[in-house]
């Protein structure tokens, strides 16, 4: 037992109520400290593979609307009070708790209810049938304590004491939270037995330059990568060992179906499918993911990435043919006058507006890449950068052509809904941007979300899937990778792909190897 | 002067009152708000976004938001933080005094090399070396703040690894022995220091070069020469210390651009101070820190400002005397 790992943070971590995690960098420290009641597997697999957390076992009620998780009776909070089955049904009422928004509330909705059978006894009542219910009920809430929570008021819990002292019962507890860190130590009386480590230590490195000094100088034990030349530069680290963490996340070119000022007037340019399959057959995604990415890239294969359980990545999109995307192009009226370089139909220039991000140094690389395919092809592709607000409030109020797009993929496909359905697009405040209609594709994916086997649920999802590929309400461009640096003096035994910083509580640093820092011991740090 | 003291705050408040309503108006005036200010923020629902909207008062018209925003800043109640969920003033305590220490090295590190070689450039005006200095000092002066930051992090953090890369301490820094949370303290400080203070420290020696060249025609300067006095009396003891005068004054507006500068450097190594916040607080359109970033950013300015016209008016008998 013994050793120190510090691990670079890209930003702030603000607060750890966990229903109300923004970031992934809030995640992984909440993940240290709390626990669900099952860990999901290691591919996040939506039906099977669940490990005891908090509880020790579970059955399932015979007509499988109820779940019933018996709690281990050692689990003990960090202040040694015991987790009991109060717990997770306060827990519940917190994630599915409007005024707390959690992103996880719509994934819970069809758990109708939680009770509490006796002190280490909840059951998990469902409203319907579905694959992925034992994920939901047991792997995606983290479990909080009711005795220090309940009498908070819920509308200022995350500026509460407790948001920067939380008391959880995993592996490891909070120690020390300043400006640049945050240190959490062994719990050394934890009901699974304490950690091999003896601290977590978190920083907030905001310049990758940093992360890649930090790392190859010995500063940092583990930090995540995402460009391809810091990759290949901290690869041939021989200090250092690498994990290629799959995508979650996807970016996508939207196009705006409707009009920006009259949404129910169809798009003048992208109203027409057969623009979008030109401007789809215009891009060389391949190369240019490779031109850009690398090993940390791969091209886009829908609405999806290929880290999804669902994910079916067979369905062919329209591949690059810069021939065909001008003959089509011409054929739709759209010609090449002589000694122009922008392509014109009845005297209107082919040209329209991409809104980006800048936040998003990717996509800002790639619309370069794009807007220079298209120049190629006599389509003259606007950029339009602006910061992150002022994007999203952009594209929520649908006023675009075309937006770089980008979001993290759910284990479930359940995420999908908000974004693509007909009752999406006809919500003036809903979230389908693209006005992207096609009611074939909300009853597959209903069908898959109401599927109650994963066959059934998978055929479903490949469906929807299908349809909106051949439909191109955008042009799905890149899932971008990052990869996982670790000192090899640590042990990591288990580095889920999922998510690296799952196991640990089970990382080790041999004695022979420990550096002085590994050696300090459980001493608290003056607070 | 205290007339002159009075006029001067007079003038700082002003200054605050501008800089904080400018802030205000062109942030909520810019699209986006503090729950549309991250790319994560598309995936929350809607309803719950405006129910966040109007627990803030985001919804209210922008007269009144201005009118409520000025009364709680008049009593230095900014309100909690959107982005760090804690009160404006815990995340401005926690920022300042880094800043403070980044920018008082800085500062004394750039006058501390820029003085004694603009010093030194004026009495041997015309050399090569003068020369050569002078084009350096251009050069160096030209530099970006992110470039010249990212320059030295990368040879003397990676390639070099003898300074930390990130932060104003250890992570583990309260479990050193006093002596070394000393050196710690100090180790961390370097790249981020030097980086402000090279940039700096070009422009303080090039203005120091210009006004000792200005003062040594000067009656007084010949007469001590006449004297006997050595030359090396003469340009340190006589010359220099009139000469220093307008430098005096340069160390007060030097504050701004180096608040400016700070923003960057602060981002590039991590440090904690008040121009990480600030980024952070732009970025995320966290309206509250905003305007305390703003508020405290221009008090730090006005401040300057005042405390050189007081050393100008201390070191000058005739601005005294106005």
């Amino acid at each position: 037992m013994g050793g120190t790992v510090i691990t670079g943070l890209a930003t702030d971590v603000a607060q750890l109520i966990p229903p109300m995690i923004q970031q992934v960098e809030e995640k992984i420290v909440a993940d240290q400290i709390f626990e669900p009641l099952v860990m999901s597997g290691d591919e996040d697999r939506l039906d099977t593979g669940f490990r005891p957390a908090i509880a020790d076992r579970w059955s399932w009620e015979r007509d499988s609307m109820a779940v019933v998780f018996h709690l281990n009776p050692s689990a003990r909070w960090h202040d040694g009070a015991p987790v009991r089955a109060s717990d997770v049904r306060f827990t519940f009422a917190l994630y599915t708790d409007p005024t707390l928004g959690s992103q996880e509330r719509p994934a819970l909705s069809r758990i109708d209810s939680v009770t509490v059978r006796d002190s280490v006894t909840a059951v998990f009542w469902f409203n319907a049938r579905y694959p992925q219910q034992f994920y939901d009920a047991g792997a995606r809430m983290l479990i909080m304590p009711e005795h220090a929570l309940a009498s908070l008021p819920r509308a200022t819990l995350q500026t509460s004491t407790f948001a920067r002292n939380p008391i959880g019962s995993a592996r490891f507890r909070l120690s020390k939270w300043t400006t640049s860190s945050i240190e959490l130590v062994a719990d050394t009386t934890n009901y699974h037995g304490r950690p091999k480590l003896d601290r977590v230590i978190f920083v907030k490195v905001a310049d990758p330059n940093a992360v890649v000094a930090g790392l190859s100088n010995g500063e940092l034990d583990a930090g995540e990568i995402a460009s391809p030349q810091d990759y290949q530069k901290l690869s041939a680290h021989p200090a250092l060992r690498s994990h290629m963490l799959p995508a979650w996340d996807y970016a996508f070119v939207q196009f705006n179906l409707a009009d920006p000022k009259r949404r129910t007037q169809p798009n003048r340019l992208f109203g027409d499918i057969a623009l979008r399959r030109a401007l789809t057959m215009a891009i060389d995604r391949k190369t240019l993911v490779a031109s850009q990415f690398d090993s940390l890239g791969t091209v886009a294969v829908g609405p999806m990435t290929h880290a999804q359980t669902m994910a079916d990545t067979t369905i062919a999109i329209a591949a690059y043919d810069s021939l065909g995307a001008a003959t089509l192009l011409d054929s739709l009226g759209w010609k090449l006058p002589a000694g122009k370089m922008v392509r014109e139909r009845a005297g209107q220039p082919l040209r329209f507006s991409l809104v980006v991000p800048s936040v998003s140094p990717n996509r800002m690389a790639m619309a370069v890449r794009l807007q220079e395919s298209l120049r190629r092809m006599g389509v003259q592709l606007d950029l339009d950068v602006m910061d992150a607000a002022a994007f999203t409030a952009r594209v929520a109020r649908r006023d675009y052509d075309a937006a770089f797009n980008g979001t993290r993929a759910e284990a479930s496909i359940a995420g999908l809904k908000a974004y693509w359905t007909v009752a999406g697009a006809d919500d003036p405040a809903g979230r389908n941007s693209a006005n992207y209609r096609n009611p074939k594709f909300d009853a597959h994916l209903d069908s898959a979300i109401g599927a109650r086997d994963i066959t059934t649920a998978r055929a479903h999802a490949s469906q929807a899937y299908s349809v909106i590929i051949a439909d191109m309400p955008a042009v799905w461009i890149y899932e971008p990778r990052t990869a996982q640096f670790t000192h090899k003096r640590i042990r990591t035994a288990h580095v889920a792909p999922t998510a690296w910083w799952r196991g640990l509580a089970d990382w080790s640093i041999p004695e022979a190897e420990r550096l002085p820092r590994d050696r300090i011991g459980l001493k608290m740090a003056a607070r | 002067m205290r007339r002159f003291l009075a006029r001067r705050l007079a003038h700082g408040a002003a200054v605050i009152f501008i800089a904080v309503s400018l802030s205000f108006l062109l942030l909520h005036i810019a699209p986006g708000d503090p729950f549309s200010a991250t790319l994560a923020s598309a995936s929350i629902d809607p309803a719950t976004l405006a129910q966040w909207r109007t627990a803030y008062g985001l919804d209210r018209p922008i007269l009144e938001q201005y009118i409520r925003f000025l009364g709680q800043a008049a009593v230095g109640n900014f309100g909690p933080s959107i982005r760090y969920h804690q009160p404006v003033a815990d995340v401005l305590a926690a920022a300042i005094p880094q800043t403070i220490t980044l920018m008082g090295t800085a500062l004394v590190l750039s006058f501390g090399f820029g003085v004694p070689l603009g010093s030194w450039q004026a009495a041997h005006r015309g050399t090569t070396t003068d020369r050569i200095a002078g084009t350096a000092s251009l050069i160096v002066g030209s530099l970006p703040e992110f470039w010249l930051g990212l320059v030295l992090l990368l040879l003397f953090a990676a390639r070099f690894p003898i300074l930390p890369s990130h932060g104003a301490v250890d992570p583990m820094h309260d479990l050193f022995p006093l002596a070394e949370r000393v050196i710690d303290r100090a180790r961390h400080l370097v790249l981020p220091a030097l980086t402000l203070a090279l940039l700096s420290s070009a422009s303080i020696a090039r203005y120091q070069r210009a006004t000792l060249l200005d003062v040594l025609p000067q009656d007084f300067v010949r007469t001590a020469r006449a004297k006997g006095v050595a030359e090396r009396h003469v340009l340190w003891k006589h010359a220099l210390r009139n000469a220093l005068v307008p430098t005096i004054v340069l160390a007060g507006l030097s504050l701004p651009a180096l608040i400016g500068g700070a923003v960057f450097v602060e981002r590039i190594f991590s440090w904690p101070g008040m121009g990480s916040v600030a980024v952070e607080a732009f970025a995320g359109r966290d309206y509250q820190l905003v305007a305390g970033t703003t508020v405290a950013g221009a008090v730090l300015v006005v401040a300057g400002s005042i405390v050189a016209d007081l050393l100008h008016a201390v070191a000058d008998p005739r601005v005294r005397a106005r």
